[in-house]
């Protein structure tokens, strides 16, 4: 298995890429833009684009979508039934999929929004803007704040320290680095 | 990916070296690897996908290198030349570096939290999109780089300097700061407190 970051400009946030090391069908998750950069990793590591795993939303996390659609025959996932006025499959409540053979827990966290997703593969979780480095997602209901950090604290609490965590905007981190650093966590 | 397996010691949490078993903390012919990782690490320009947790590396020249999604996490580095590298995407969390200098350094969504730095420089470095929270930092400098969208969160930084810098979207919340200069830098764009 292998996973690709890509920096986009629009919204400043992430995306990401994951596919099996031979190349083949593969999965984008946050496609918040589609630039030639994005598309020269998927083309050079013999990828095609079967799904769309989106965790929330929010423009700076979907605007790839649309151009991605028009290059790949993909699938859109997520917990709306339209992302960018495209069809999407929802994944409404903790799941299992599996996507062209690959594995994917999905699990529901609402707070920064009231759609908001973590997926992970393998020993990857891939957090949109539920959880990033040391930080959680915003939202302007102080009482949604606090029952996010006590979501977030007692799922976190039990998943494995070699985690890595690949959130939506900033660096990577990994579960062992947000036990021990993240402020929002644990209080 | 590098691997994710963990040291088969019982109640090591650190991961297994390369494709061995365990941890170079509990690999009998420690010494040996270390000597044959060092002269890899020395002669290659590219190291990728490569799993040299709990590695201890002293006194060479890590100059112009590659690493790419490599995992040095629980290792320490003594007087080690990074200066002209890049370092992309790999994992150096919870390691020690003491006297290292990072001259020139690209450095990208690298994750250094919980890591001890000593006496180590950074400067005229594209530090961008990485993770040093929880670090303990003395007598550090940043002086020149770009930092933008990097983090420090609950970090100890004492005498460091971050002058001329770009702090663009640096977080540096709940962080404990001794004698750190942020002169010349934007850092009304950095992070400090969070608005709840």
């Amino acid at each position: 298995m292998r996973c690709f970051i890509n920096f986009s400009l629009t919204g400043f946030s992430n995306s990401y890429l994951v596919g099996p090391n031979e190349g083949g069908e593969a999965i984008v998750i946050d496609p918040g833009e589609l630039n030639v950069k994005f598309l020269n990793l998927i083309e050079n590591n013999n990828f095609y684009i079967k799904h769309i795993l989106v965790t929330h939303n929010h423009r700076a996390h979907i605007s790839g979508i649309r151009t991605l659609l028009k290059i790949y025959d993909a699938e859109i996932y997520s917990a709306s039934d339209k992302i960018m006025g495209v069809p999407s499959n929802i994944i409404t409540k903790d799941s299992q999929l599996n996507l062209s053979g690959i594995e994917i827990k999905v699990m529901e966290f609402p707070g920064h929004s009231n759609d908001s997703l973590i997926y992970q593969i393998h020993k990857m979780l891939f957090t949109g803007d539920t959880l990033s480095a040391g930080n959680l997602g915003d939202n302007d209901n102080l009482e949604t704040v606090l029952s996010l950090r006590k979501l977030v604290s007692n799922r976190i609490k039990n998943m494995d320290d070699s985690i890595l965590v690949f959130p939506g905007h900033g660096p990577p981190s990994t579960v062992k680095a947000e036990k021990d650093f993240n402020p929002e966590l644990f209080v | 990916m590098y691997s994710h397996k963990k040291c088969s010691e019982k109640g090591c949490l650190y991961f297994a070296y390369k494709d061995y078993d365990k941890c170079l903390e509990h690999i009998e012919n420690r010494d040996k690897l270390i000597k044959e990782a060092t002269l890899e690490l020395k002669n290659s320009d590219i190291v990728r996908n490569s799993n040299l947790s709990t590695i201890q590396l002293d006194s060479i020249e890590l100059k112009d290198k590659i690493i790419v999604v490599t995992n040095f996490s629980n290792s320490k580095f003594t007087n080690i030349d990074f200066s002209g590298s890049s370092i992309i995407f790999s994992l150096f969390q919870y390691s020690t570096f003491l006297n290292c200098k990072f001259n020139k350094t690209i450095i990208k969504y690298t994750v250094f939290a919980g890591s001890t730095f000593t006496n180590c420089d950074f400067p005229d470095s594209n530090i961008v999109n990485s993770n040093f929270n929880g670090i303990k930092g003395e007598n550090l400098s940043f002086n020149d780089s770009d930092l933008y969208y990097s983090t420090f969160i609950s970090s100890t930084l004492k005498n460091v300097t971050f002058v001329e810098c770009n702090l663009k979207k640096t977080d540096l919340y709940n962080s404990e700061r001794t004698n750190v200069n942020f002169k010349y830098s934007n850092y009304e764009e950095a992070l400090f407190n969070r608005n709840r």
